[in-house]
């Protein structure tokens, strides 16, 4: 892994070289040089960070690398630190998106290889259910369009959420473990709220409306009671004084 | 009248379940000031993320820098959530030498992976003790914490070393 990265690295120097000899023809603009050397610090701070292992960290230098550059290299660095993630279709995504580029014939090659791997490496969740597509799909917490059933939804191995709600139906949530190049089923089995009954009251008994206005002043009280009850109206709950708070 | 409408309220309260949100407290068991790749490690922050597969391009919002003492001590750190409360939350210890305390080239960090954290309408706790080793090197992979290791609901004798807060049967005291 780190050889291929160390092949992308001689990439994203190499540029910087032409770039000089290309000073003495244009006068580059300022901002795009800082851009440049931005670039390349978060690209060589990426390098050393997944040379020490800390994938996770190197990610969003590489991705920035790339925003600000454009550079293929970043890009590809992105890719591969996102496969040593197991991230393998946000990889795939990003190798799709590197080999759309114009690149070297060693970079296509080496992209190409691994986009084929990391397709063999996904997972897939084949979401079904009855009627018409009007439900929210979301998988991981993502949101699914859904064009049709069933829909086939490209995952990386390991424990889904799938999470769905139609309109007069009770929401559902299922858990399934996907394996490498493994298809799994979902089938949506939505089962309808109880319909709601209308209940009209009776009419108030001949000269009884002393009681009624007490038993109206009733209801209003306790629906009070209820909706501030339902409604969270407890205080929330506040970090004990003299703990260090961390935002999340 | 009144008194069945306050016993009715009562129940009703009781029912809803209390506050909305939940609060981790993590007791965190940090060293002294001590060396590390050549540097003296000053100062600690605490970072907390949600879930195990989230996007790493988005950046760890870290607890405010808190100096290291000259020897062990144990600091208590909050996370307050407001929805998702069976989320797996992932928590850094970061030590550096200098402020503000990021997790750096220069900087050692531990990781720390926690099975359901959170309960709605409780403080729940869970006592990072590793974190007191003087570390040399960062954390490559985040050390596990399970459920069953996640104080709250009960008061309840230290943990077991197999089954933690759990019964044997698995079951937390925030399910009971």
């Amino acid at each position: 892994m780190r050889g291929l990265l160390c092949l992308a690295l001689f990439v994203a120097v190499a540029r910087p070289a032409a770039a000089q000899e290309a000073e003495t023809e244009t006068v580059q603009d300022a901002a795009a040089a800082e851009r440049d050397a931005e670039a390349r610090a978060l690209f060589e701070r990426g390098m050393a960070l997944t040379q020490r292992g800390q994938w996770s960290d190197a990610l969003p230098l590489f991705d920035r690398a790339y925003a600000i550059s454009d550079q293929p290299a970043a890009l590809y660095n992105y890719a591969i630190t996102l496969r040593a993630l197991g991230r393998h279709v946000d990889a795939l995504r990003a190798f799709e998106q590197l080999l759309a580029l114009e690149i070297n014939d060693a970079m296509r090659e080496e992209a190409t290889g691994m986009a084929r791997e990391e397709r063999g490496r996904l997972g897939a969740l084949l979401v079904r259910a009855a009627g018409g597509t009007d439900v929210t799909l979301r998988i991981d917490a993502r949101p699914i369009e859904v064009a049709a059933w069933p829909t086939r939804v490209a995952v990386d191995p390991g424990a889904h959420v799938v999470e769905a709600t139609r309109e007069g139906h009770h929401p559902l949530r299922v858990e399934r473990e996907v394996g490498e190049g493994e298809e799994v089923e979902v089938a949506l089995e939505f089962e309808p709220l109880p319909a709601v009954e209308s209940v009209v009251a009776p009419p108030p008994p001949k000269r009884g409306w002393i009681a009624g206005v007490a038993v109206g002043a009733a209801a209003v009280v306790v629906g009070v009671v209820l909706a501030v009850v339902l409604s969270g109206g407890a205080e929330p709950l506040q970090p004990r004084a003299g703990t260090v708070e961390v935002p999340l | 009248m009144r008194s069945w409408l306050a016993a009715w309220s009562l129940a009703l309260a009781s029912c809803g379940g209390g506050a909305n949100n939940a609060v981790l407290e993590l007791e965190v068991e940090v060293p002294g000031v001590f060396d590390a790749s050549g540097r003296s490690m000053t100062h600690v922050a605490f970072a907390a993320r949600r879930g195990t597969t989230m996007d790493f391009r988005d950046s760890w919002s870290a607890s405010e820098d808190r100096p290291l003492g000259a020897s062990q001590q144990t600091v208590v750190a909050s996370v307050v959530a407001d929805e998702r409360f069976d989320e797996t939350l992932r928590f850094k210890v970061i030590y550096c030498s200098e402020t503000p305390c990021l997790d750096t080239d220069g900087s050692v960090t531990k990781w720390y992976e926690i099975e359901e954290p959170f309960r709605r309408g409780r403080v729940t706790a869970v006592a990072i003790t590793s974190s007191a080793e003087m570390p040399e090197t960062s954390s490559t992979a985040p050390e596990v914490i399970g459920r069953c290791f996640v104080r709250g609901c009960e008061a309840v004798p230290p943990p077991s070393e197999l089954t933690g807060y759990c019964n044997l049967a698995g079951e937390h005291p925030c399910d009971r």
